[in-house]
């Protein structure tokens, strides 16, 4: 890593000197201090951004524009986890260098506790005497487990990039280009022993590279460019490995086949790393004509060797599970094509017809492997070993493709001046391999306006209609290979007259409006409205969704010292679902139906006013925005259930509310130099009940252990005082 | 209603049918000023007795334009284009010879011949700017989501007046965000949720995922599919797995919203209902049960199922390992 930033820093250096010299550069300057107050414990507060407390440097930048040579540097927030750095030089329309390097934090809880220690490598263990305390008796458990040391949930992105494009001639362009992203930190996991959960801390090390280069010819009449792009994923580990919080060993094997384990392990994302070739290709067809295609083919391999089938000795020792894995690593690979093509024609002014066609085709070449079932850490079969295929003994990979090919045409006519109209059509036809679907096909039509500007008001009203279908459903098709199988053991699996949204006929109806009235130079608004709805063809499943929306907005200027903001939007989602209370004995009955309605409802609001209070001297800001999201689960049944267990209730609503109030003032001492106040009020609170009550261990769940990890609400005060000068 | 929209939509067909056989002659409209401009992609004939005046001579009148000295054409042309700065105003506006000549004066036919790109349709807009600006980003202009909407260049640039911080790109409003906002208000909306991408934070802008400009990708999107965009920054999910998820591979909006969502990791709805979508399965709390249960609170199904995205765990089936 050290070196991904020692090498663009030297080319950096040799590259930009004469740039930045090559005459009279402009910097800029804007720091300050700020300080925070408050209750801002919540990892919410500062999700993506690192806020200073006390002096920072907000920005910086550097230009050179030269009769030759160009340079542009802008830096932000130096030594703060969010920093940035672009650097882009040159000579104009010859050679374009460009540097980049970006910090993104990411805050996922400071809540997190855990008495797991982080040996490496991704192993995690307790104390032994913790596991055997808690192995004997849970009594006590709640009493300790709070004290546990608070570990951070957060993962930190850097990326650094480098890029360099020469364009010898006007129409030839070629460039090169490099990228590292680092990912690292740590992300709250589930681990499983059997029936019993345990939190982890997902030890996060990713880096990924990129290399691609290309070129590229635009002339008047074609236009011609080839890509190549090497991407490599590498995690820096490849196991996570949890100590048992109950159990300190694993257990002897019982007559039944029974072995609780002392740890769980997990395989974490494996390496992977593709070829892309990629060319694009446009034509003047005619004078009036234009022709553009595309074609892509990736290739995406993954190798990485497979981890012993359970980390449970006892259980691996057993002869039935020797063997167990065919091979020993995937040898994965999926190839994707892309072809697209649209041709555009603009016969006369008013008009403008586009048809186009596209396939898109992910072959997953990875081989279906047949092995044998290991469900749990905790049991294995006791049966006799077999090779034939039973539902309770073997599984195999399903290695799910898919191609889509899409064609369609759209003409665009002006009618007059104030109005013009698009009408479209599209067909669409998806065909999969080991879903339960052979394929889908959809056709979509479509309608738009653009009225206006007339009274100064344009309005862009559109419609669109589409009707899916699905061909040669049969939801038996892959049951065997499923991880929940129909007729697994005793019990029962999916349930045959499910219908995945994805893969249900569907009805859409789609319309959107959006309207702009400018009457003055110093006022407009805007309103929007927006209503998809679904219609599934389902039994049980999704029935119906709905997104409606509707938003205004509007600004007026009523001198150039004063200017007012305000917009509102609020939107809805729901859906309706049917499905089925289904015990693991055979009482399979549409009597213990239950109907789900989920409906998210989303309140936004923003308004500002931005005032000039001493002509180029003293300006203001003021401004406050609020967002109010409201989550509601409800279940009801609608027949009379035959067992208490059926019993539909609705989950509790969930609330969260975002305010921020801003206000800062700038003084312009002179030209060069700017004073700013500024003050911002944030509040932030959260209602659910799937975080609210969860403790790093209740008693209700003796054997179960977690994190703790929240994002609760906060509240904050910040102050800042800055200066930006610029010479 | 099946046979109603398919009513509509032959009615439809055949008047775009009908509009075409009229034999549509382009509206010449010195207004517009598209027919009588004197860029050298139109042919008319008042253009051809203009001639370039130079820079200083439009500024004479058009001081509050002094300032694209400073602008990033004026700057760049010189060694990029071999157009130095007297020459600038002329490269997009036409020789403007008559149209100073005419003084101001808008009953003088002279004035229009002037291209002023402010009253050109969008298509002739972005006709005029991919004189110089075709190919990089704007290969897939033609016929794209935003040219076949009659979205202009200008629309979200403003060449005199851009109000960006970053100036090389010459936006008309503040921030790329801001640009994209005047028409998708709704999305402003969408990232102010509780679980966002860090647009607002500045670390992500519309274009990391979208190329406004024209893409072979679904909605503008960057790369061919969906799925490709994501996993270009989330490559940890990639796989090929052992153990794939279907909806995974086919399609990462199947639960996941990406402008924003209440609900945490950006998704659809909550869990434990999100996956009860697609399964309703024996063993588990199929009923909207107290969500006291353990299987339910916290990161619910996938506190168990936590490898969801693809498992490579030979006993990884049911994505726990």
């Amino acid at each position: 890593m050290r070196l991904q930033k020692i090498i663009p820093a030297t080319l950096a250096a040799l590259i930009l000197a004469p740039a930045v010299w090559a005459s009279d550069p402009s910097v800029s300057l804007d720091f300050g201090g700020q300080a925070v107050r408050g209750d801002v414990a919540s990892s919410k507060f500062d999700e993506y951004i690192d806020i200073p407390r006390g002096f920072y440097v907000e920005s910086l930048g550097l230009r050179n524009y030269g009769d030759d040579y160009y340079f542009r540097l802008d830096g932000a927030k130096p030594g703060f986890k969010d920093q940035s750095l672009n650097i882009e030089t040159g000579i104009w329309g010859l050679h374009k260098f460009s540097l980049g390097y970006d910090q993104t934090p990411h805050n996922l809880s400071n809540s997190a506790r855990t008495f797991l220690r982080n040996d490496g490598e991704g192993v995690f263990t307790l104390p032994d005497n913790l596991q055997s305390s808690l192995q004997t008796s849970t009594t006590n458990a709640a009493g300790f487990f709070p004290w546990a040391p608070g570990i951070p949930l957060r993962v930190d992105r850097t990326k650094s990039s480098l890029a360099y494009t020469y364009s010898p001639t006007g129409p030839w362009r070629v460039n090169l280009g490099y990228s590292a992203e680092k990912k690292d930190g740590q992300k709250n996991i589930g681990v499983n022993f059997g029936f019993q959960i345990a939190e982890a801390p997902e030890p996060v090390d990713y880096l990924t590279q990129d290399l691609n280069f290309g070129t590229e010819y635009v002339g008047k009449t074609l236009g011609w460019r080839a890509n190549y792009n090497f991407s490599a994923f590498a995690n820096g580990i490849h196991s996570l490995t949890v100590d048992n919080p109950v159990n300190l060993t694993d257990t002897a094997a019982s007559a039944s086949g029974s072995s609780t384990p002392g740890t769980a392990r997990l395989a974490l994302p494996p390496n992977n790393h593709s070829h892309q070739f990629s060319t694009d290709f446009s034509a003047k067809t005619t004078a009036k004509s234009h022709l553009n295609a595309n074609a892509s083919f990736t290739s995406l391999r993954q190798n990485d060797p497979f981890l012993p089938p359970t980390s449970n000795a006892v259980i691996l020792s057993k002869a039935r599970v020797a063997g167990f894995v065919p091979q020993s690593s995937l040898d994965g690979m999926v190839n994707t094509l892309n072809a697209a093509l649209r041709w555009n024609w603009k016969p006369v002014t008013p008009v403008s017809v586009n048809v186009r066609a596209k396939h898109y085709d992910i072959d997953n070449r990875t081989p279906e492997l047949t092995l044998e079932r290991i469900p749990y850490d905790s049991s294995y079969s006791t049966g006799t070993p077999t090779k034939s295929f039973k539902y309770g003994n073997v599984r195999r990979s399903l290695p799910y493709s898919y191609d889509k090919t899409n064609a369609g045409a759209d003409c665009y006519y002006s009618i007059a001046k104030p109005l013009s109209m698009k009408l479209a059509y599209d067909w669409e036809r998806i065909g999969y391999d080991f879903f339960e679907a052979k394929a889908t096909q959809e056709d979509i039509y479509a309608v738009s306006f653009k009225a206006g500007p007339f009274y100064d008001l344009v309005v862009r009203p559109s419609y669109q209609y589409a009707r899916r279908i699905v061909k040669d459903y049969n939801e038996e098709l892959h049951w065997a290979e499923e991880s929940f199988p129909l007729g697994e053991g005793t019990a029962l699996g999916e349930m045959p007259q499910l219908r995945k949204f994805d893969l249900a006929g569907r009805k859409r109806h789609k319309v959107t409006v959006r309207a702009d009235w400018d009457p003055l130079d110093y006022l407009n608004a805007g309103v929007d409205y927006g209503l998809t709805k679904d219609d599934y063809d389902a039994e049980y499943g999704v029935q119906d969704g709905r997104t409606l929306y509707y938003s205004v907005d509007a600004s007026v200027s009523p001198s150039d010292r004063l200017g007012i903001y305000a917009d509102y939007s609020w939107e809805q989602m729901s859906a309706f679902t049917r499905s089925r209370y289904r015990s693991s004995t055979a009482d399979d009955l549409v009597a213990n139906d239950w109907a789900g309605v989920l409906k998210d409802t989303a309140h936004s609001v923003d308004v500002g006013v931005q005032s000039v209070l001493l002509k180029d001297k003293l300006d203001a800001d003021l401004g406050w925005g609020m967002t109010y999201l409201k989550g509601l689960q409800q279940a009801s049944n609608p027949g009379t259930i035959t067992t208490a267990s059926a019993l539909a209730t609705d989950f509790p609503n969930t609330y969260s509310r975002l305010q921020k109030l801003r206000a800062s003032m700038r003084y312009r001492w002179s030209q060069s130099l700017t004073a700013r106040l500024g003050y911002e009020y944030q509040r932030y609170t959260e209602t659910d009940w799937s975080q609210d009550d969860l403790e790093v261990y209740q008693k209700d769940w003796a054997t179960s252990v977690f994190l703790g990890a929240a994002q609760t609400g906060y509240e904050a005060h910040l102050i800042s005082l800055g200066l930006s000068y610029a010479f | 209603m099946k046979k109603t929209i398919h009513w509509i939509a032959s009615v439809m067909a055949v008047l775009t049918v009908l509009l075409f056989s009229r034999g549509i002659e382009p509206r010449v409209s010195a207004q517009e000023g598209e027919a009588v401009s004197t860029a050298p992609s139109t042919e008319q004939p008042a253009a051809k007795t203009a001639e370039f005046v130079g820079a200083e001579t439009c500024i004479a009148c058009h001081a509050d334009r002094a300032s694209f000295k400073d602008n990033i054409h004026a700057r760049a042309w010189p060694a990029a284009k071999g157009i130095d700065f007297s020459k600038s105003c002329e490269t997009c506006h036409g020789p403007g010879s008559l149209h100073g000549g005419a003084a101001g004066d808008k009953g003088n036919a002279d004035f229009f011949t002037i291209k002023n790109p402010k009253t050109l349709s969008s298509k002739n807009v972005a006709k005029l700017c991919l004189e110089c600006h075709q190919g990089g980003n704007r290969f897939h202009w033609d016929g794209g989501s935003h040219d076949s909407r009659d979205v202009s260049c200008l629309s979200c640039h403003s060449l005199h007046h851009a109000k960006s911080k970053e100036e090389k790109f010459l936006l008309a409003k503040t921030t790329e965000m801001e640009t994209c906002y005047q028409c998708h208000s709704v999305k402003k909306a969408q990232f102010q949720r509780s679980s966002h991408m860090p647009l607002h934070e500045g670390k992500l802008t519309c274009t990391s995922c979208h190329n406004p400009h024209g893409s072979v990708g679904p909605t503008l999107l960057k790369q061919a599919s969906v799925n490709e965009n994501c996993l270009s920054c989330h490559a940890e999910k990639k796989g090929p797995f052992l153990w794939e998820h279907a909806p995974v591979r086919e399609n990462c909006l199947n639960c996941h919203t990406p402008h924003g969502s209440k609900h945490e990791k950006l998704l659809k709805t909550k869990r434990p209902r999100l996956c009860q979508q697609c399964h309703i399965i024996t063993r588990h709390p199929s009923t909207a049960s107290t969500p006291s249960s353990i299987t339910l609170v916290g990161r619910s199904c996938t506190e168990c199922h936590s490898q969801i995205h693809g498992s490579n765990h030979p006993a990884g089936v049911r994505f726990q390992r």
